[in-house]
This record gives structure tokens, C-alpha cells and sequence, in this order.
């Protein structure tokens, strides 16, 4: 606790009187009995109380469950036999959350995990000696963790726990963006529904950060017969399973059995007899491509054409392959092993689909506000082309078709799409299927994106946007909830799941666009208009002295519009030599808002 | 007078408390008054008021004690039933209260040292409503951030940030005090 802190507990807990004789007092009286208070003793009488499980504990395994949702159970790892950074950060915030900083510190962490606050991380490979380490940087809200992970085991090295106000201030900011969670009581429920397999791992110490005592898969059922939670976690050959009570989370009952004809994770990282480890299939794929990957991985002058390189397997227990994916310089190596024999099944080579994208975008000079690629028919075969189009701040598409073994270009084409088609290209992509008397996520996009149109038309006078939606089904429960997230606005719309009805709709708009001033009157109209206006008006204008691009804050009755593009059209005042005045004149409009003066002087 | 009791000892005194026992209900009193003052100080402004509601909250946890189920934040209960006696208080009175100078003699008599009349004072009278609670429920009753975030219906982020810019406003504040 700081000095401050001390200070203050301090002063307070001195301040408190001494009414402890009228509280037993009038305690015993409420009872209906007096006690005699001199006979009191001191210490307090302990019972027993059945043992729970710390908190903190728990909310680590939580913690690091919410994580690890996000993180495939197929253990990717990297080049050199390296674990994935992913997991690494998962490891990270689970050793922050049991061992960094004071307790304080490391359950505000964890409270912030758990309250869905967005955790980034950047991890730097490096060596202590000959052994690879993630030199990693993980922020949670304003809680900083600097940590060096050992890059194989993921064993934490170092690990340190700090907190930055001006950082969390930024968290906070963005995080209003995002639905809370406590709005969605569907939602909390699943991931409640994921903790019962995390009290699973912690009872068993699956969660070690030893690679092999890593579940390969968990997952968690209701049993709604005798209303309990069923948690499962696959690991190293066997099979944990947990009865854990729905709101206690005690756990009730376990088992644990073994896998038939389990080989296990351990070919992954050790040598197996018999088959081969995934460091082998690395070694095996860079000897048919011609490249020595391990000294690609190595290089860190940036100048290696390797990307990535993604090694997973596919089934141990039957199929015994293993994929590597190598994304070297513009292509895409795609191979397929005999995990008993290293032989090559299958390798497939394609253009690597973010190059077709970036290539299209240079083709064309544009900027592109969204990607897309594909491989037309069998990728990898010779000759068949692969395509990369962008869309643009123009409102138009653009692609680029090449052929997929010379690189060529084939054929460009440039198509002009509706907003209303831009706006449900990615609602297309939604489910039409729902369950019986609830409507899809595509129709409820499509509702909210309906709303929108009507609503927010003052949005659509001053900016040029385009439609680009995304949406989220919270719950099948309650409702659909739709985030529209457009360049200079988000739109956030709740749809009833059964009904389609809107229950709430928010229109939230980000700082005004001023990347593209295509559509702009440009300044020296500004200018123009401004003094007419004045001339018009109050006529206060001696000269004008500058106009600048910016933006205001402007209400509108529609909608809660807040930002518009505009020119500051600055003056001498004929007044008060000694302040700053400007028109504010919309830039796309060309209305002339109103004189401001700021009031400072120069 | 007041030290403090982990969570597993709070539990105990509780329960024991349900089953009557005056005893556990001195120790329970002995572990968390401080927290409880404070905060109804802190709420009230009002040391007089904040000893009525010290008073008034051993009283509801008497009562309650035997209906108490643990959830591993017995502090955070305390603190729910101080809150709703200081929400109750202040609607009696429907008013709030500004401290005055003479508030904080009746403390001085309590022996406070000038310093710590100062740091009181200055807590009470610099820090807007929230910062107040939030700083007093953590630092001095030992609250975590994300229960004090649940009992005053606040993000746990929010409440971490208004926590680390109230203790950088306090250190300018009470520096040379």
C-alpha cells in the first residue's frame, strides 16, 4: 500500500469512537436479553467453515478461460518448435494473475479480464543464450505486463506488473465502444457456462504452463436433469471430467479416464518413437521447399521473406498428419505429412492471398477500407487464377485477377457497387438459418441496417460513407445485437431474436472523416462563404487571416450526431484586437455554422 | 482498535454471529468498524451521523447474521448494509451535510493528531462524492476495486481510474500538511 494510502487509513481508522459497548448493548437488547459485557472475551470464537476455493484462484482460471476462447485447440506452434504467441500470452496473464505485483494489483487484473476488457500483446523473439524467448508486452486496461517467456515451454522467465493512468483512460475510452456485458445476461451465462472447465484444469493442475499438461481440448456441458455443469478437458492421453454444482462452482464429482489408442501431444514436443515431432515436419518441408527455415526464423534484420509458419496437426488418435503452412515471400506453401514415415502426402503452392490484395491496391493507387481475396476452383494447381479485389473510400471495388503460377496479371475490373450493396455484402455472409420462431442473423441485420437508413439521414448529408456492417448474435434468448461500424460512425442496434422488433438503437459518431476531402468545397470557398455571410450578418470581419480544416461539435434533432468536417475561417475582428475568431463553415454543405470567438488571446 | 481480518475469519464471525454468539460479534466489530466509519463519514460528512450509522449497521448485521450466505465478500455485505443505512440516513434528514469545522473537533477530541484531522478534512471536503467513496471503501475499509465497482454500480475501469487520479489529487493536496 503506498504512503498515501497509509496516510489516509490511517487518519480514518483513528477517527472511528468507541461504541462498541452501545453496539453489543443494543444488539443483546434487540436479542431480549442483556449480556454483561465485562465477561466479553477478546478473541473471537471460530467455527469451521466448509473450505472454499480462494477467489483469486478462480478468477485466474477464469481469466485465463475468457482468454483462451479465442485461442485454437489444435496447439499451433511456430517456427522451431516454438509455442504460438497467443498461447504465450495466455501464459503471461495467467502467471500476472496468481504472481505478479500485490494482491490488489492482480485482482483488479483479473477483474478487468473478466469484465471483457480488450488485452494486447506484442511479443519480440530473442535469445537468453540458446534458448528462444518471447520478449513480450501485454496490456490490459491500464495494467502493463513486461514478461520474457521461455519460447518452447512457455515457462514465464521474468514477469513484471505495472499500471498507467493515461492508458486505462484510453481502455476506458474504447471499451465504452464495445456492448457490456452486463446488458446481455445471455452472454454472462456462457461465459459462466466456461468456467466450470477452468475450476476442471485448476483441480488437476492442468493449467501448468509445462506444454504437455495443456488440455489439447475442453469443453463443458449442462446436464439439466440434475441441473450441474459437466466439464471436460482432453490432456496428455486422458480424459478430466468435473461435476461442478451451477452456483456454487464446487465440484461435486470427478473422473478421469483414458484415451483409446491415444498417441498424444507428446509427439508435438519431444521425440516419439515412431513417428515424427513437428520440429522434424519443419525441418522436412524447408528441405523440400529449398530453404532453411530454421535460419529464416532466426533472421530478425526483417529482411527474411518468411511471414509465418503455422505447423499443426491433424488427428493423432486416427489420421497421425501433420499441416505446415508457410507463407514465404508472395506464396503460400501448403503441406500435408505422414506423421509415421515424414513423407509428403500432399503440397500444394498458391499465391499468398494478402499479397493479391496489396498487389490490387497498387495497381489501382487507391485506399482500400477493406480487403478480400480467394483461390478460384483447386488452389495450387497451375495456371488457375487467384483473385484480390479492395474496396475503396471511393465506394467502388476493385480486383485483380493473377495467374496463380507466373504471377501475371489476367484481368482487372473495377465495379461500382450500391451502398445498400456494400452494406449487406458482409450481412450476405450471415446465417439465414435460425431456430424455429426467431428470425436470422441476417435478417436482423438487415432490420437494423433498415433503421439506420431511415433514421440517420443527417449523417449521409455530411459524409460520404460507406456501409460496412458486422453483427453479433449475443443470444438467441433475447436478441440480436448489430454493430454497424461505418468510417465516421457506429451504430449499434438491438433486435429482438423472436419479433425483429428494434428495442434500442444508438447512433455514436467518431470524429469527423477529414482523410478525404474529395467531396470538400475546398478553402477559398469557405473563405467566400463566410464572408458573405458576415457581410449578410454582423459584418465583423476586418480580414480574413487563414482557413483551416477541422472539425465541430453540431447537434442535429435526428440523430446525436456530434462531430462535422469543417474550414475555420479565421479574421481580425473588428473589436477586441486581442482574440481569436473564426467561421465555422460545414465543408461539405457549405452552411456557415456561426461566428466563434475562443476568448483566448493571442 | 481496528485490524484486519482476512475473509475466511470475516465468514466465520458472521456465522457465528447467526447463532448468536455476542462474542464473534465484538470481534467482527473490532475487524471492520474502522471500514464502516469511514465510509458513512465519508457519505455523511457528519461524525455524529457516521456513529449512528456505525451503530445502526451492527445493529441490521445482528439481525441478518443468521441469514448470511457467503459468497467470499463478507466486507463487501458489511459495506452494502453501511451504504443502505447512509442512504437512509440522508433521506431522513434530506439533506447533505457539509462538515464543518466544528465536526471535526468533536474528532480532534477523539485524540487525532492535527495531521490526521488534516488528511480527514481534506479528503471530505476536496473530493467529489464518488472519488470519496471509492478511495475510502479500498483504502481504508479494504474493499477490492471490483467489489467497490459492484456495490456502487460502477464499471471495475472506471473505478480504477477515478481510484489512481483521486490518490494523485490527494498527494498534491496533502503534500506539506
Amino acid at each position: 500500500m503506498a504512503k498515501i494510502e497509509r496516510r489516509i487509513k490511517s487518519a480514518f481508522t483513528n477517527a472511528v469512537p468507541d461504541v462498541m459497548d452501545s453496539v453489543l448493548k443494543r444488539c443483546a437488547e434487540a436479542k431480549g436479553q442483556v449480556t454483561d459485557m465485562t465477561n466479553m472475551t477478546n478473541k473471537s470464537q471460530i467455527i469451521e467453515v466448509k473450505s472454499r476455493r480462494r477467489p483469486l484462484i478462480r478468477i485466474a482460471a477464469v481469466a485465463a478461460a475468457i482468454l483462451l476462447l479465442t485461442v485454437t485447440v489444435t496447439a499451433a506452434v511456430s517456427l522451431s518448435g516454438l509455442q504460438s504467441v497467443e498461447d504465450a500470452k495466455v501464459a503471461v496473464l495467467n502467471h500476472a494473475v496468481m504472481n505478479c505485483g500485490d494482491e490488489d494489483d492482480r485482482d483488479d487484473l483479473a477483474a478487468l479480464i473478466i469484465s471483457g476488457m480488450d488485452c494486447d500483446s506484442t511479443a519480440e523473439l530473442a535469445f537468453s543464450g540458446v534458448r528462444p524467448v518471447y520478449k513480450m508486452r501485454t496490456t490490459v486496461g491500464g495494467f502493463i505486463i513486461s514478461s520474457t517467456v521461455d519460447a518452447k515451454t512457455l515457462v514465464i522467465l521474468d514477469s513484471k506488473l505495472e499500471y498507467e493512468e493515461e492508458l486505462m483512460e484510453r481502455a476506458i475510452a474504447e471499451d465504452r465502444a464495445k456492448p457490456k456485458l452486463d446488458e446481455y445476461p445471455e452472454y454472462v451465462s456462457y461465459l459462466a457456462g466456461r468456467q466450470p472447465v477452468y475450476i476442471l484444469r485448476d483441480h488437476y493442475g492442468l493449467f501448468d504452463t509445462e506444454v504437455k499438461n495443456q488440455p489439447v481440448q475442453s469443453w463443458c456441458e449442462y446436464d439439466e436433469s440434475r441441473e450441474h455443469y459437466l466439464a471436460y478437458a482432453d490432456c496428455d492421453g486422458y480424459r478430466y471430467m468435473a461435476e461442478i454444482d451451477i452456483e456454487t462452482l464446487e465440484i461435486i464429482s470427478t473422473t478421469v479416464t483414458e484415451l483409446d489408442g491415444y498417441v498424444g501431444e507428446r509427439v508435438l514436443h519431444e521425440k516419439v518413437d515412431g513417428y515424427i515431432s513437428m520440429v522434424d515436419a519443419v525441418k522436412i518441408v524447408g528441405e523440400d521447399m529449398g530453404v532453411d527455415l530454421w535460419k529464416e526464423a532466426a533472421d530478425k534484420s526483417g529482411d527474411s521473406p518468411l511471414k509465418s509458419l503455422v505447423v499443426d496437426y491433424m488427428e493423432f488418435k486416427s489420421e497421425l498428419t501433420v499441416n505446415v503452412r508457410v507463407d514465404y515471400d508472395q506464396y503460400t506453401f501448403d503441406y500435408r505429412l505422414d506423421c509415421t514415415t515424414g513423407e509428403v502426402i500432399r503440397a500444394d503452392i498458391m499465391l499468398e492471398l494478402y499479397y493479391t490484395m496489396d498487389k490490387c491496391a497498387e495497381y489501382f493507387g487507391v485506399t482500400p477500407t477493406d480487403f478480400g481475396a480467394y483461390h478460384s476452383g483447386n488452389s495450387g494447381e497451375p495456371g488457375v487464377t487467384v483473385a484480390g479485389f479492395v474496396l475503396s473510400t471511393d465506394g467502388k471495388t476493385y480486383k485483380v485477377t493473377f495467374d496463380n503460377e507466373t504471377c501475371e496479371i489476367i484481368s482487372v475490373e473495377v465495379d461500382t457497387l450500391s451502398e445498400e450493396d456494400l452494406g449487406l455484402r458482409n450481412i450476405y455472409t450471415l446465417s439465414t438459418e435460425a431456430p424455429e420462431g426467431m428470425i436470422s442473423e441476417a435478417e436482423a441485420a438487415a432490420i437494423a441496417l433498415e433503421n439506420f437508413e431511415s433514421n440517420i439521414t443527417k449523417a449521409r448529408e455530411y459524409f460520404r460513407f460507406t456501409l460496412d456492417g458486422t453483427v453479433y448474435r449475443m443470444s438467441w434468448g433475447q436478441y440480436t445485437f448489430c454493430n454497424l461500424d461505418f468510417p465516421v460512425i457506429n451504430y449499434t442496434c438491438d433486435v429482438d431474436a423472436k419479433t425483429g422488433e428494434i428495442l434500442k438503437s444508438t447512433p455514436t459518431l467518431k470524429h469527423a472523416d477529414l482523410s478525404d476531402t474529395s467531396g470538400f468545397i475546398g478553402k477559398n470557398k469557405a473563405a467566400e462563404l463566410a464572408r458573405q455571410y458576415d457581410e449578410n450578418g454582423s459584418a465583423v470581419i476586418e480580414k480574413i487571416t487563414g482557413v483551416e480544416l477541422g472539425e465541430m461539435c453540431v447537434s442535429a434533432s435526428d440523430s446525436e450526431l456530434t462531430y462535422t468536417a469543417v474550414y475555420q475561417v479565421h479574421f481580425d475582428y473588428k473589436g477586441r484586437e486581442d482574440q481569436i475568431w473564426f467561421y465555422a463553415v460545414d465543408a461539405v454543405t457549405g452552411e456557415v455554422y456561426t461566428a466563434l470567438g475562443n476568448g483566448l488571446y493571442k | 482498535m481496528a485490524k484486519q481480518v482476512g475473509t475466511r475469519e470475516l465468514d466465520a464471525q458472521i456465522a457465528s454471529i447467526g447463532n448468536g454468539d455476542m462474542s464473534a460479534l465484538a470481534a467482527l466489530y473490532r475487524g471492520v468498524c474502522s471500514g464502516v466509519y469511514s465510509y458513512a463519514l465519508s457519505v455523511l460528512k457528519d461524525c455524529h451521523d457516521a456513529e449512528d450509522v456505525l451503530q445502526d449497521t451492527f445493529l441490521d448485521i445482528y439481525k441478518s447474521a443468521a441469514s448470511y450466505k457467503s459468497i467470499g465478500k463478507p466486507m463487501a455485505w458489511v459495506i452494502t448494509i453501511a451504504r443502505s443505512r447512509c442512504m437512509m440516513k440522508l433521506r431522513e434528514k434530506k439533506r447533505y451535510i457539509s462538515a464543518s469545522a466544528e465536526d471535526f473537533q468533536g474528532l480532534c477530541d477523539s485524540s487525532l493528531s492535527p495531521e490526521e484531522l488534516a488528511t480527514i478534512k481534506i479528503c471530505i471536503e476536496n473530493l467529489g462524492e464518488d472519488e470519496r467513496e471509492i478511495v475510502i471503501l479500498h483504502a481504508v475499509s479494504g474493499l477490492k476495486h471490483r467489489e467497490v465497482a459492484q456495490i456502487l454500480d460502477m464499471p471495475t475501469s472506471t473505478v480504477l481510474s477515478k481510484y489512481h487520479r483521486t490518490i494523485k489529487k490527494l498527494k498534491i493536496l496533502l503534500e506539506g500538511v
